[in-house]
């Protein structure tokens, strides 16, 4: 029997004012693993993202999550369900300090020790130092390390990352990398990066975009890909 | 990172007040007393403009709820002025409640227009059934129907609208300590910061705006019930647009600290008011204007800017 | 409050001010020094002047009001000091903003008593201002003086240290002119009048007095307040009616110019409060329509109209011409009907004070002050009270005086009656007098 997916959407489209972002996507993913998802500028990769995490809301197709159908259902009730997100322009707090947008990130999940989860949530990401200061004293790097770092302490099933190297320096992202593949024991990863060396070293699976359809879809390892994506980017299209 | 104010700390202005009771002129006794209670009223436009980012311009239909709630119900009901002073907070809180529903739909912009109309679509139902409210004209509470006609065997006139309203204000700043630096607060500041963040985060941040919302129509209704219950009057003019104007230079000239700003501005404003009102034919509205106007040149209110600016770009 | 004490106290001000504000300071001492530092014109050394404050409509709805009542006060106050004052003392009047506004005129009353320590208030016109100024006075124990035409002072809505001597109230207006319009214009009236205080106080007096006379008020037509257009209200005037008495519903040359177009020429009686057109000249485009029809009056405009040698004085020293506009300026016409109130008051605190022998700010001062002045009944005709003479109930603190009834003829108002005092009379159950005092 197949087992139950994580996540599974179901011949999605969107469009807007006319322009068809998503044409009859469907996708489905495991309990863990990462997911890497590539293709050119408007291929619709941020539209997916948004369907997924619920900010945009689809014209047609369905969305399941954990088996139950969460189309309809708005962005805060995603996330109590375990859909994370952090965005192409990392977003947090500015007005309160990195540990209270932390603990605001906590809150929702049901671990007791907050205090002790946020301590060792900002020494994965080497935030400690900074605990203290406002979020909007933050280098740019530093909020896209706190935005991940509020998606990963919520303890989400599902994290989905719009372009998540955007702005870090090499070491940052090297961090990241190796951060990333630990997580990706646990949990379900969606990564939306044009970087696409950085992509492919870090997913199990791709997914290749291309005018609102997945145009290739497999293991990353495969050789099929490295060609796939050649075609998709130098020809502009399948 | 600047600590948020202790309640010991916040404290200062009401203890100040307290000893300095003594010593003032009988004048500014009755001026400051008067200054503690708009300055509560000034504390409620805070929460919904500094805590939540809510830029509100009909505050005064707020404010005029809780002065028409607790005055009609002293006035026609029963002249127990500490029944009409719950009732009065109980009215303005459910007229906020009211219009945080219908505006928090619209949000940003419209959401100031929401307002401005509440508070004008109440001015002129108090106009309308002026034969029970008094209209622009307003009506006089008898003095059993008032708190200082209750204490009046304790303490005189003066000093019982003093105490009152020291009380009254001691109780909104450490409520407004204890709020801002608690985890509610912190939500608040977070839907004032990044609205859609929050929703990500798993939070329903319209019932937060909306308990904003509710806070700030207690703290306006109270100050607007105290003020009808310390000083015998009840009249439409409180409802007007000037009303829903006053708050928001208090709060723009009191500063970021939403433990002293709101106080301070609208002592700062009312002092200089006063002040002036010999030299220049002060208008309260001139003066405030004219203190925004310094600190925005002098480059102050940038604080401000920052609400305005995330409020403006999420609501775009 | 001497010079030392009151810069002791302003430094007690300043010190914590500045703690809570860094400001008080400032305005403590501004504040501070304003107490009691100008030395009234033509001050005798040694004679301390009876301050009477004054609660001013310099700015708001009442400014065109207030300029007339603060340019009356001063010509009453420079007489006054030219025949020795009140009691031998010099008058200072100390004239504040009150914005047309309740609050601040609650606020004005605080100053005047707290900072100047006035010995009397001259107090406002407009009547929201009055009902909230007039408990802040009877709670700081001075005696305040409406010149309003409101019944709240007569109607016992304020406090036994609120009076109306000086000018008569509305209801007293209606009941006189009401005789005189049921005998002579016609029994079947339509009212139009604004819906809020003032218009129910007419609406009620005017309804009082037709079941007096055996008249009907056939119709009565509330205009809301803020109402911009008229036409469709007048639909609800019968035809069949004597007269259609109006009164202040609002912007008075559109009403005006709407109601000639909706009645024509063949219209009933028209009859008028004056409070409409007061400060209005009678030649603004659209007045042309009142031609021939009646208006009240408490003091005629025009000269002629009660040519008394007193009327002439008053005239004279307010500075007001035969027409009844400003004589430097006349495109400017006074509110005539209103501000000799202002007049009148200040002779009757002189008189009260004259004969009470009150001198200081002190309770039992005040006893006998409070209690001479109920204890008038008359006030007689003279430069004092160019109006004309004039009854006081002690008990409603409200005067009973004489109204004009005038008919606009050639584009002015010409006097064709003057109502007996008695005529005004009306019964009321309030009595200031069984109130404490203290």
């Amino acid at each position: 029997m197949q087992p139950r997916p994580l996540l599974s959407l179901q011949d999605i489209s969107k469009s807007f004012d006319g322009v068809q972002a998503l044409a009859g996507v469907s996708l489905e993913v495991g309990d863990t693993g990462i997911l890497g998802i590539i293709g050119p500028n408007g291929a619709g990769k941020s539209t997916l993202a948004g369907v997924i995490v619920g900010s945009l809301k689809p014209d047609s197709g369905r969305i399941f999550f954990l088996g139950r159908e969460i189309t309809g259902l708005p962005v805060r009730k995603r996330a109590r369900l375990g859909i994370a997100n952090t965005h192409q322009i990392p977003r947090s707090f500015p007005s309160l300090t990195v540990y209270e947008n932390l603990e605001l990130a906590a809150l929702h999940t049901s671990g007791k020790d907050v205090r002790q989860r946020i301590i060792e949530t900002a020494d994965l990401l080497g935030l400690q130092p900074v605990l203290e200061l406002k979020a909007s004293q933050l280098s740019h790097g530093q909020i896209r390390l706190l935005e991940i770092s509020m998606a990963l302490i919520s303890r989400p099933r599902l994290l989905v990352m719009d372009e998540p190297t955007q702005g870090l320096t090499g070491l940052e992202v090297h961090t990241l990398v190796e951060i990333l593949r630990g997580l990706a024991e646990r949990l379900a990863i969606i990564i939306i990066d044009h970087r696409v060396d950085f992509v492919v070293s870090l997913s199990s699976r791709i997914a290749i975009m291309s005018r609102g359809r997945i145009v290739a879809l497999g293991n990353a390892r495969d050789s099929w890909v490295t060609e796939k994506i050649e075609e998709v980017y130098l020809r502009g299209g399948s | 990172m600047r600590p948020r104010p202790t309640i010991i700390a916040s404290l200062t202005i009401p203890i100040i007040l307290a000893v300095a009771y003594p010593f003032l002129p009988e004048y500014q006794k009755a001026l400051v007393a008067r200054i503690m209670i708009l300055s509560i009223y000034s504390y409620g436009y805070a929460v919904c403009f500094q805590m939540v980012g809510i830029m509100s311009l009909g505050h005064a239909a707020l404010f005029a709820a809780g002065m028409y709630g607790a005055g009609l119900y002293a006035y026609y009901i029963s002249p127990d002025p500490f029944v009409a002073l719950a009732v009065g907070v109980a009215s303005s809180v459910l007229l906020s409640m009211l219009l945080g529903v219908l505006a928090m739909r619209v949000g940003g912009a419209y959401l100031m227009i929401g307002t401005l109309l509440a508070s004008q679509a109440l001015y002129l139902v108090a106009l309308h059934f002026n034969e029970i409210t008094g209209g622009e004209q307003g009506l006089v509470l008898r003095g059993e129907a008032t708190i200082t006609g209750a204490l009046k065997p304790l303490l005189s006139e003066l000093d019982a609208r003093y105490m009152v309203s020291l009380i009254a204000l001691t109780v909104v700043v450490a409520g407004i300590t204890i709020l801002s630096s608690s985890r509610l607060g912190r939500m608040l500041l977070a839907v004032r910061d990044d609205e859609e963040k929050l929703e990500s985060l798993g939070y329903n941040t319209s019932i937060l705006k909306l308990l904003a919302f509710s806070i700030s129509g207690a703290l306006s209704g109270a100050s607007g019930s105290l003020l009808a219950l310390l000083y015998s009057y009840v009249g439409a003019g409180y409802a007007g647009v000037l009303n829903s104007v006053e708050p928001v230079l208090w709060v723009l000239v009191g500063g970021p600290y939403v433990e002293f700003g709101p106080f301070l501005g609208s002592l700062l404003v009312n002092l200089l008011a006063d002040t002036a009102r010999g030299l220049l034919r002060g208008h309260v509205l001139v003066v405030g204007a004219g203190l925004v106007a310094f600190a925005l040149a002098t480059g102050r209110l940038r604080w401000a800017y920052q609400i305005l600016g995330r409020w403006r770009s999420r609501a775009a | 409050m001497d010079r030392r004490r009151a810069l002791s106290s302003l430094l007690k001000t300043g010190i914590i001010a500045a703690g809570a504000a860094g400001l008080g300071a400032v305005a403590g001492y501004l504040s501070g020094s304003s107490i009691g530092a100008q030395p009234p014109q033509g001050r005798e050394p040694g004679v301390k002047p009876i301050k009477i404050g004054f609660q001013v409509h310099r700015t708001g709805i009442g400014a065109p009001y207030g300029f007339w009542y603060e340019r009356v006060a001063n010509a009453a106050v420079s007489y006054i000091n030219k025949i020795g004052g009140i009691a031998g003392r010099p008058v200072e009047l100390i004239a504040e903003d009150d914005e047309t506004s309740p609050a601040k005129g609650a606020q004005v009353v605080e100053r005047l008593v707290l900072a100047h320590n006035v010995d009397f208030i001259l107090g406002a016109l407009f009547s929201d201002v009055v009902l909230a100024s007039g408990p802040r006075a009877g709670e700081l124990k001075r005696p305040y003086f409406a010149v309003s035409e409101g019944t709240h002072v007569p109607f016992g809505k304020l406090n036994r240290w609120c009076f109306q001597p000086g000018i008569t109230d509305v209801p007293g207006q209606v009941t006189a002119v009401a005789k005189w319009i049921f005998e002579n214009l016609g029994k079947r009236v339509a009212m139009i009048y604004p819906d809020y205080a003032f218009g129910h106080d007419h609406r009620d007096a005017l309804t009082k007095a037709a079941e007096r006379y055996g008249a009907r008020i056939v119709e009565k037509i509330p205009i809301p307040p803020g109402e911009t257009s008229f036409t469709k209200y007048f639909t609800r005037i019968p035809r069949d009616i004597d007269v259609l008495y109006h009164v202040m519903v609002g912007d008075v040359l559109t009403f005006i110019r709407e109601l000639g177009v909706y009645l024509g020429r063949d219209r009933p009686e028209l009859f008028g409060f004056i409070d409409s057109i007061e400060a209005v000249p009678l030649s603004a485009p659209g007045l042309e329509y009142l031609e021939g029809t009646y208006f009240w009056e408490a003091f005629p405009r025009y000269a002629d109209g009660y040519d008394t040698p007193y009327a002439r004085f008053y005239r004279e020293s307010v500075g007001v011409d035969e027409s009844g506009a400003d004589k430097s300026d006349p495109s400017r016409v006074s509110a005539f009907s209103h501000m000799f109130g202002v007049w009148e008051t200040l002779f009757v605190i002189k008189e009260a004070v004259e004969q009470s022998g009150y001198s200081e700010p002190t309770r039992s001062d005040y006893e006998a002050f409070i209690k001479t002045l109920e204890s008038m009944d008359w006030f007689n005709e003279g430069l004092w009270h160019p109006q004309g003479d004039k009854r006081f109930n002690g008990k409603l603190h409200q005067s009973f005086g004489h109204q004009f009834i005038s008919v606009v003829r050639n584009g002015r108002l010409v006097v064709v009656h003057r109502t007996e005092i008695e005529d005004s009379f009306y019964e009321h159950p309030n009595d200031y007098t069984k109130q404490p005092l203290f």
